[in-house]
Parts: structure tokens; sequence; C-alpha cells
């Protein structure tokens, strides 16, 4: 059992949450905030890139004809192109990510995002007939962009879903999912610290590819990746 | 003995930078909570998910919905009060016009139309009023049956609870109508949040059986959650989380020169 608090206030937004799943309905209806005209320069890049990838997530989402698989692996690509996983991975790893040899760098994020595809991204049919909003986006400190939306309709009707976005290498990408304030990154830090204060990396990354392959068992034609 | 393994539990507040759970909150009785979580998750096992499903079969989803939003009308003079409490008197206006709203063309509050006219619903509870001037969330609490709590919130949940069962709840003065003893009418005031929270459990079946297959370590999952969700609401504040930013996302500055340029997802 858990509490009204815990299942109205939080996980419902966690669950909600998630790589396609909310980027696959954030849906713009225009830029309807007014932001500084230096800030305006800055939020422009990364608040276009989510409202791209939204409608064009919207587009195969919408396409409910086709099976549910195909469309899973092309939402997977696009949040594949807009998605940092290597600075998502350092940040959830933290300070753990520096005792890692570039070979177990690479084996771990190469689970994190699959893991992270998998699990938020065969959720689907709960955002058939949803709309997301793009309701603001702000500078946040040595320009970090937050994009902020909002879930129009369906079982999640009004919940705050924002992105932050970091420019690296010129390209700007999804750092953080926020939903209703509690971070993605966060809860899979305090969690990954948790398995790593009692094991190794190794663990870790056993733990992942066990879930990985779980979550992969009901998709028969596995998806490319 | 159990102070003993209490003394033994590190307090959490004092994690070194990029440590990790140090903003979740104080959990000093980690290892008392992991035991109560347990118990409360094979409680949910072998009868609130029946339970649910039972009552999944029963009521159709619009039903449902219909109850859920009843439970939270029935919930809107405490959030009214705390409204006030915190001087927020816009909050207070729109909740107020929620409760007329949904109270007369909402069929008693079984429709939710003062969404559809878009009058915003506010969150606010007693244990936010208390955030709101200052005093912290205290150690975490999990709390047998009913779940995640920090003392504060907990202290505030009692309050509130207390409120609406005394003094707003329409079955609470029915049943007192009918010459209920005291002892009935709690029953029937643990009945009635029995009921809304079974209701609200069926809702979100779903979610919770994902989110508990999806975690790593569903306590601190649970935990996280619950702390950064509810400092972002007595913030209101929820497009960004309540952190120490610096160590969420700029932890990586103590990194070697020249790593930022690593990629190690181009497979």
């Amino acid at each position: 059992m858990i509490s009204e608090h815990a299942i109205r206030g939080m996980p419902r937004r966690v669950f909600a949450s998630g790589l396609t799943a909310l980027v696959a309905v954030a849906f713009a209806f225009g830029p309807a905030v007014v932001v500084a005209d230096d800030d305006a320069a800055l939020v422009a890049a990364p608040r276009q890139i989510i409202d791209d990838a939204a409608s064009q997530i919207v587009a195969v989402l919408a396409r409910t004809e086709e099976p549910a698989e195909q469309r899973v692996s092309e939402i997977e690509e696009i949040a594949h192109e807009i998605f940092d996983f290597t600075t998502m991975s350092k940040l959830v790893l933290a300070r753990n990510w520096r005792t890692l040899d570039k070979p177990k760098r690479a084996e771990f994020v190469r689970e994190f995002k699959t893991h992270l595809s998998r699990t938020y991204g065969t959720r689907l049919d709960r955002f058939d007939d949803v709309d997301v909003e793009v309701y603001g986006s702000q500078v946040e400190v040595r320009n970090d962009v937050t994009v902020k939306t909002r879930i129009v309709g369906g079982q999640f009707d009004g919940a705050e879903i924002s992105y932050r976005l970091r420019n690296r290498k010129d390209a700007w990408k999804i750092i953080d999912v926020v939903i209703e304030g509690v971070s993605l990154v966060s809860n899979y830090r305090t969690q990954f610290a948790s398995v790593l204060n009692g094991g190794t990396i190794d663990d870790l990354i056993t733990k992942l590819k066990d879930k990985n392959f779980v979550v992969d068992q009901p998709e028969p034609a596995k998806a490319d990746g | 003995m159990l102070l003993l393994a209490l003394a033994l539990v590190p307090l959490s507040g004092c994690a070194t930078r990029g440590d990790g759970p140090d903003w979740s909150g104080p959990d000093p009785l980690e290892r008392a909570n992991r035991g109560v979580f347990a118990f409360n998750e094979w409680l949910d096992r072998w009868l609130l998910e029946p339970a649910s499903t039972a009552w999944d079969f029963v009521l159709p989803d619009v039903a449902q919905t219909s109850l859920d939003d009843f439970f939270g009308h029935l919930n809107m003079p405490i959030v009214l009060a705390n409204d006030v409490l915190q001087g927020k008197p816009i909050a207070a206006f729109e909740d107020l016009a929620r409760i007329t709203h949904n109270t007369v063309f909402g069929f008693g509050g079984f429709y939710d139309i003062a969404t559809d006219l878009g009058i915003p619903e506010n969150d606010e509870d007693f244990g936010q009023t208390l955030g709101y001037y200052g005093v912290p969330p205290g150690p975490y609490l999990m709390v047998p049956i009913l779940g995640p709590y920090s003392l504060r919130d907990g202290i505030g949940e009692i309050i509130d609870t207390t409120a609406t069962g005394y003094l707003y709840s329409p079955i609470w003065q029915s049943a007192a109508t009918l010459n209920f003893s005291t002892g009935e009418l709690w029953g029937v005031s643990i009945g009635q949040k029995g009921l809304e929270l079974l209701n609200l459990r069926t809702i979100f079946d779903e979610e919770l059986e994902e989110s508990r297959k999806d975690a790593f370590d569903y306590y601190i999952f649970v935990r996280n959650a619950y702390l950064q969700s509810r400092a972002a609401k007595v913030a209101d504040q929820s497009d960004a989380p309540v952190v120490d930013e610096d160590d969420l996302y700029f932890f990586e500055d103590d990194f070697e020169e020249g790593e930022e340029e690593e990629d190690y997802d181009d497979f």
C-alpha cells in the first residue's frame, strides 16, 4: 500500500515519465511565453528541438493502424537523436563514473540507453489522444535551458514535464526530464548509488542487462538498436 | 537493540559532492523504514492488488475517475483553508470557484467541470503550509499501510484528515444524522479513506506495477520521488527539481580536462 500522497503526488508523474512517452507527446502550440531578448536567442534552438521532435513523434503515434513495435522503434530513433546519453550516464553515476575505464563506460552507457528506451518506449497506448503544450522555456545557470511542457488530455491531463537541455559539441540535447518537480536523473542516481553502495559497477550493469532482457521478452521481433 | 541498529545507519544528510542521495532528505530510520516497506509491499501483493483487480472489474473506468473527482472535491475545503493559511488569495479564489462550480454544475462533485472551464486546481495541504513557513520535512517515515511520509507531512496529514472527517465530509455528516456512535463514525471515516485509496490504487494499478518492476531499488525510488515531489509542492515549483543544481547537473566539473568531449553512445 502506498499513501495517497505517494500515488497522487509522485509516482504517477514518474510513471508517466520517460523518454519516449513524454518526448513522445511534447506537442507545440507555438511559443506562448515572452522572454527577455538575451534569453530569447538562447532558448530558441532547444525549444525548436523539443517542438520538432514532438511533432515527429505525434505523427508516428497517430499512425495507429501500424504495429506498435514498428512505431516504438521509430520513436526510439527520434529519442536517440535528442538525448545525450553520455552526459545522462555521467550524471546518474556521479562520482562513480570516474572509477570506470573507457570500455566499462561505453558498456554502461549502452545498457542505460537501452534501459531508458525499453522501459519507457513501449507504453504508447496511454498517450493515444494526448497533446502536449510547450508553455515556456528558461535559461538555467551556465546556459543550460529548460523547456517546459504540459500534457493536455488523457489520464495525465495537466501533468507538467520539463526537459533540461545542454549544448555540447554544438548540439542541444536533453540531459534530464523533470516530471512535476521530480528529476529522472536524480531518481536514477539515488537508486544507482544504493546499488553501488552494496555492490560493484559490474553488479549494476548486470542488473541493467537483466532488466533489459526481461523488457525485451514481450517483443518477438527485437527492435534495431 | 533497535537504537543500536539506528545508530549504525549513517545519516544521509552529509554525503559528499556528487554522492547522490543527500538532497532527497534525511532518512535516519532507513533500516526500520525498509522493514515497514517490505511489509507494505507484502500487504499490497496479497490484499490490495487483488482488491484493486476486483474493484476494476466491478467499476467502469469512467466511474473510477468520477469517484476520484468526488474525493478530490471533498478535500477541497482543506485545500482552500491552506491557501488562506499561506496567504495565497488568488489560489483561494480559484479553489472557491472550483468548489462552487463542481458542487452546483458538477453533480455535487462527481464531475470535475471546473477543469473543463479552465479553473486551475491548486494542491495544498497542512504539511505544505508548515513547509511554507519554514518547517523542514524532518525524518522520512514509512508508515504501515499508509506509505511514505516526512514527519512534517505526516503531522500535516493527521491535522487535515481530522479536520476533513469532523467538519466537512458529507459522508460523515450523513452518518452523524443517523445517530452513529463515535466509534462507528470513525469506522465510516476510515472506510471512506480506504475506498478513496483503493479507487486511486486501481486507477494507477498499471503504473504501480511498472514502476515496481523497473526500479533498481524500489524503496529508494519511492523515497526520492516522494521527497522531491513534496519539496516541489512546497515551493510551488513543478518545472525544476528542488535540488542542489551544482551537485545534480555540474558535478562533472571535477573531471579532468577534455573529458567532456567524450561520447559513448555512438553505436
